[in-house]
């Protein structure tokens, strides 16, 4: 199955893939660099920076980046590859967050950030891939979500005179 | 026989479909449903570490300071001070770092705890026999490191004593490297540091430093720390 999904890939539909994973990527990297700066901010600001010592406060961080970087960051990507293509989103939506994912590995990688000797599996990997597979699958399903319009019954009542007895 | 397998299996292909059809018209909260999945999931992990951020603080808070409980010492820290602790782990044993700085001033404390095999291999290392050649080892350590960037540096030790350091006695050297500390835009200041190490089988050390005016700022909080700091058997 997965395998037929592929081979009927256009190239027009590689490329929307490609764009979405660019956006995936591109979102990560904006948030990233603004969310976890912000939380040290608000925390300074209040007078607890302290607390980021403790290991609940990184577990903490981790479930925060989770919903406000990795999800929207899948999702603005999802969105975007849905918009673009209607088909077998159950296997292509997969492929942006991927392309995200893989960038933001790369980039780690390539500045520093990710020391191979000392890898973090959930922080470095498991958050960020959930976050953006998951965020993908609902942005792509939330364009293409067949939504209808409950009709609203008439609020006022027409009465047919003609009917009524005397 | 076939014929009649095919016909349920084409049923429920459609009711299936059907079923698939009806539910990707769901909503909630009058809006489509991935969406609203999404804003849910969004909430929830943000309401959840406001939780654990809250439980942690509730949980390490002692007035106006946090209790950071490492596997040797319990230290008291202020609560706006930056701090991190982390542990370095090789075949020749553990060494155990704790960090602590005033987020407003460039002065710092850094403490070290070796364990028993860290220990050793550090005497044997360094050629170090006891805690006042351990002081000055890496007090010339630090200025030898400091000449790299400040070719003009000067080392001037101030004073030298014993002081008690978590339970043990320990000896300690204050030293100003002169124009050792060079900021972003080239400028040259004075850095002082107080260096002090005890040991017992393991090592402890305990260094504080300021650049310029801001470790006379900030010498006694360091000082109060170290001795409300308690240290545990490990």
């Amino acid at each position: 199955m997965i395998r037929t999904s592929l081979r009927s890939l256009e190239y027009r539909s590689l490329l929307h893939i490609a764009i979405g994973g660019g956006i995936s990527f591109g979102a990560t990297y904006f948030l990233l660099s603004i969310v976890p700066v912000g939380v040290r901010l608000l925390l300074f600001s209040l007078g607890y920076v302290g607390l980021l010592a403790f290991t609940e406060a990184g577990s903490a961080m981790s479930l925060f980046t989770f919903g406000t970087v990795f999800l929207p960051s899948g999702f603005f990507g999802g969105l975007y590859t849905g918009s673009k293509i209607k088909e077998n989103l159950r296997i292509i939506l997969v492929f942006p967050a991927l392309i995200g994912f893989i960038g933001l590995i790369a980039l780690r990688y390539f500045t520093g950030y990710i020391n191979l000797s000392a890898i973090d599996p959930q922080n470095d990997f498991l958050i960020p891939i959930l976050g953006n597979v998951v965020g993908s699958y609902l942005g792509g399903y939330a364009v293409n979500w067949e939504f209808e319009e409950t009709a609203r019954p008439s609020e006022t009542i027409e009465l047919d005179l003609s009917q009524v007895k005397s | 026989m076939l014929v009649f397998l095919r016909h349920i299996y084409m049923r429920s292909l459609t009711e299936s479909n059907d079923r698939l059809r009806r539910f990707m018209r769901r909503t909630l909260f009058r809006m489509r449903l991935p969406l609203s999945l999404f804003i849910i999931l969004i909430l929830v992990s943000c309401a959840a570490s406001y939780v654990v951020f809250y439980s942690a603080a509730a949980a390490h808070l002692r007035g106006d300071y946090f209790r950071l409980e490492t596997k040797y010492l319990d230290i008291d820290f202020p609560r706006n001070w930056v701090a991190m602790s982390w542990e370095e782990k090789n075949s020749s044993g553990t060494k155990y770092g704790i960090l602590l700085a005033p987020s407003n001033l460039r002065a710092a404390m850094l403490i070290t705890v070796y364990d028993e095999d860290a220990t050793k291999a550090y005497l044997e290392q360094y050629h170090v026999t006891d805690p006042s050649s351990v002081t000055v080892f890496e007090l010339k350590r630090l200025y030898n490191w400091t000449l790299e960037k400040s070719g003009n540096a000067t080392l001037q030790f101030v004073e030298n004593g014993t002081i008690p350091l978590f339970g043990y006695m320990a000896k300690y050297s204050t030293a100003i490297i002169r124009e050792g500390f060079v900021d972003d835009r080239g400028a040259r200041y004075n850095w002082t540091w107080t260096f002090m190490s005890a040991m017992d089988g393991k090592i402890f050390q305990a260094a504080y430093h300021g650049v310029g005016e801001d470790y006379n700022l900030t010498a006694n909080s360091f000082q109060s720390i170290l001795n409300a700091t308690r240290a545990k058997a490990g």
